[in-house]
């Protein structure tokens, strides 16, 4: 009848409200490949509509804003290092909704994503990329050199980030504080020798220490096989115990990571996660990516394992969040992203007479020598 | 060994407060033995001041007495930054007397300030560490040919108290500066180099000299090994 039909209608568009979305879901996530673990994290993860929401927002964040970066990059207003985070950000994401703000992290340099999980704006980061004294390291630190509250970087020697890790999580255990500190680095770092060392001592110590190597199949231009006599990176640590997971699927990497908090704050000492994820740039923005790789690899992960899809296809089919309220917050971050794009062009550059300054902390001002010797430049705290 | 670790000192510790832009101060003190030992041979015997010396962001200091360790310790402590603390083993077994004052609790010496241990009027003597020992000695003979010698313990590499030396130059018109390191790019170098940028210039008598270790790997044979130091 004509008033069944109308029934039907009405209850059709009352699906479209926010208030029929689903709350929460769960999801099966893959399971953990262990070493000298008996149990991993669960199988299963619980996403409800705001952390997704959230966890897209910030991926896509990142994502546009190192796209953004690569632009400027190419536009010669960002130059010399630029390492592009692109295709990682779940493993990023992931680790943050793990740990706590009051926790601690350190990585390597390709820092831009962590900056901003840590807590930096899009702003900062970007007018540290170009140089201007509105950066978060007021243009003196550059693309690799961006530091935030319990974020110790951005660090530009390969492997160097992890013994001071692990000294940042000396001092939460001498402090009795709870808190852990996170340790970055990549499949090429993970054959530097200091991070044995850095595993030996952690392990002694029982330090509470994440380590987490971003396996992204290539170290500059060298695929892992051709760099490791073992590519089972979770297993690195020998006596440490340690996980391999899709870095890919920000749920896994979320799950994953509170289980390693949780092995570490209860004095169980040190954890190492193996983090499989990829990233759609070169090395760097000086190289192509493509003479050691296929554009049909790049391809491929980028339609079948791109992180932001992969969070995206979740909430739709769950109907946990709808494709117009998705794409609104893409508009907004594009919005961000270009506004933090202008003030990173607009912003001036450092003042001069900030050359000399930060060479001291707590210490009286001091004169320090320019070019020449009768140049003598001002240096305060 | 700390060229092994030579690079966390200078890019984790020294820049960072720098590239952070004053928002990761770094409190830190290394210290260990420094320089010549005896017989330890080529790769345990190289002096490093002239290294650590050269890079902004890191504090070096030489003691020389145990006043100077003492107090000089404590202050690099107590220094919110990074300060690399060259000791010498030959100097630990080395006694001192120590005034009332320097075995207080709190005995602080500033960092960034030389000493004179001895005043004199013909000749400044600048060194460091133990060498300093050394030329109290030489002050000590060639005071009885009348030529009275001002020897300065520049207690701090860097910053280097170039004022001290300016001083004492202007007072005596001649220099000697006299280290164990080798004497390409070193600490004799860098306080020639000052002298010569600065108001002394004009009071020196003669060109100012450089004693310094000979320019070679240590050796280890005792012969040859005391003959590669200053005497």
């Amino acid at each position: 009848s004509v008033e069944e039909f109308l029934n039907g209608a009405r209850v059709v568009v009352s699906a479209r409200t926010y208030a029929d979305f689903t709350p929460q879901a769960t999801f099966d996530i893959k399971k953990c490949d262990l070493h000298k673990l008996e149990e991993g994290p669960p199988l299963q993860a619980v996403l409800t509509r705001e952390e997704g929401l959230q966890y897209y927002r910030t991926m896509q964040t990142i994502r546009r804003m190192e796209l953004k970066a690569d632009q400027l990059y190419k536009q010669k207003i960002i130059r010399g290092f630029c390492h592009l985070y692109d295709g990682q950000e779940a493993c990023a994401v992931g680790i943050e909704t793990g740990i706590n703000l009051s926790d601690h992290l350190i990585t390597a340099y390709r820092a831009h994503g962590y900056t901003l999980t840590r807590g930096g704006t899009v702003r900062e980061i970007m007018a540290e990329l170009t140089g201007r004294r509105g950066g978060i390291a007021k243009g003196k630190g550059g693309s690799m050199h961006m530091y935030t509250k319990h974020f110790y970087g951005g660090n530009g020697i390969v492997g160097a980030q992890v013994p001071l890790g692990a000294g940042v999580a000396l001092a939460c255990k001498y402090l009795g504080n709870n808190e852990i500190c996170v340790c970055l680095y990549g499949d090429g770092a993970a054959n530097q020798g200091q991070i044995f060392e850095t595993y030996n001592m952690a392990s002694l110590w029982k330090l509470p220490c994440i380590f987490i190597c971003e396996n992204n199949k290539y170290g500059m231009g060298t695929s892992v096989e051709r760099a490791a006599a073992s590519t089972d990176y979770y297993k690195r640590g020998d006596f440490i115990p340690g996980l391999r997971l899709d870095g890919m699927d920000v749920l896994c990497v979320r799950e994953a990571t509170k289980f390693a908090a949780e092995h570490c704050r209860s004095g169980k000492g040190p954890i190492l996660m193996e983090l499989q994820t990829y990233r759609y740039h070169g090395h760097s923005m000086s190289d192509p990516g493509v003479s050691y790789r296929t554009r049909e690899e790049i391809q491929e992960v980028r339609s079948k394992s791109d992180p932001i899809s992969m969070l995206k296809d979740r909430m739709l089919s769950n109907n946990m969040a709808s494709v117009e309220e998705l794409k609104e917050i893409d508009v907004e971050v594009r919005k961000e992203i270009e506004d933090a794009a202008q003030f990173a062009t607009t912003d001036p550059e450092p003042p001069l007479d900030d050359l000399c300054n930060h060479i001291f902390y707590n210490d009286p001002p001091m004169e320090v020598r320019g070019t020449n010797p009768w140049t003598k430049l001002k240096s305060v705290s | 060994f700390s060229m092994q670790a030579i690079d966390q000192v200078i890019n984790s510790a020294a820049k960072t407060y720098y590239m952070s832009a004053g928002l990761q101060p770094v409190p830190i003190v290394f210290r260990g033995p420094n320089g010549a030992s005896a017989g330890v041979a080529a790769q345990h015997s190289q002096c490093f001041a002239a290294w650590y010396g050269h890079c902004p962001g890191l504090k070096v200091v030489s003691p020389w007495s145990a006043e100077d360790a003492k107090g000089l310790l404590k202050s690099a402590i107590r220094d919110d930054n990074p300060v690399v603390f060259l000791e010498n083993e030959l100097m630990y077994g080395v006694p001192f007397e120590m005034s009332e004052e320097a075995q207080s609790k709190d005995f602080l010496l500033p960092i960034g300030k030389a000493k004179i241990e001895r005043q004199g009027n013909h000749v400044t003597l600048v060194s460091h560490s133990r060498m300093v020992s050394l030329c109290l000695d030489a002050a000590a003979v060639l005071a009885k040919e009348g030529i009275e010698c001002e020897v300065i313990n520049m207690r701090t590499i860097r910053p280097l108290d170039a004022e001290a030396i300016e001083t004492s130059v202007m007072k005596t018109n001649h220099l000697i500066t006299v280290e164990g390191g080798w004497p390409q790019f070193g600490v004799g170098a860098e306080i020639l180099a000052r002298i010569m940028e600065g108001p002394a210039f004009n009071f020196l008598d003669a060109p100012a000299v450089r004693v310094t270790g000979v320019d070679i790997p240590m050796p280890y044979a005792k012969i040859l090994e005391d003959n590669s130091i200053p005497q």
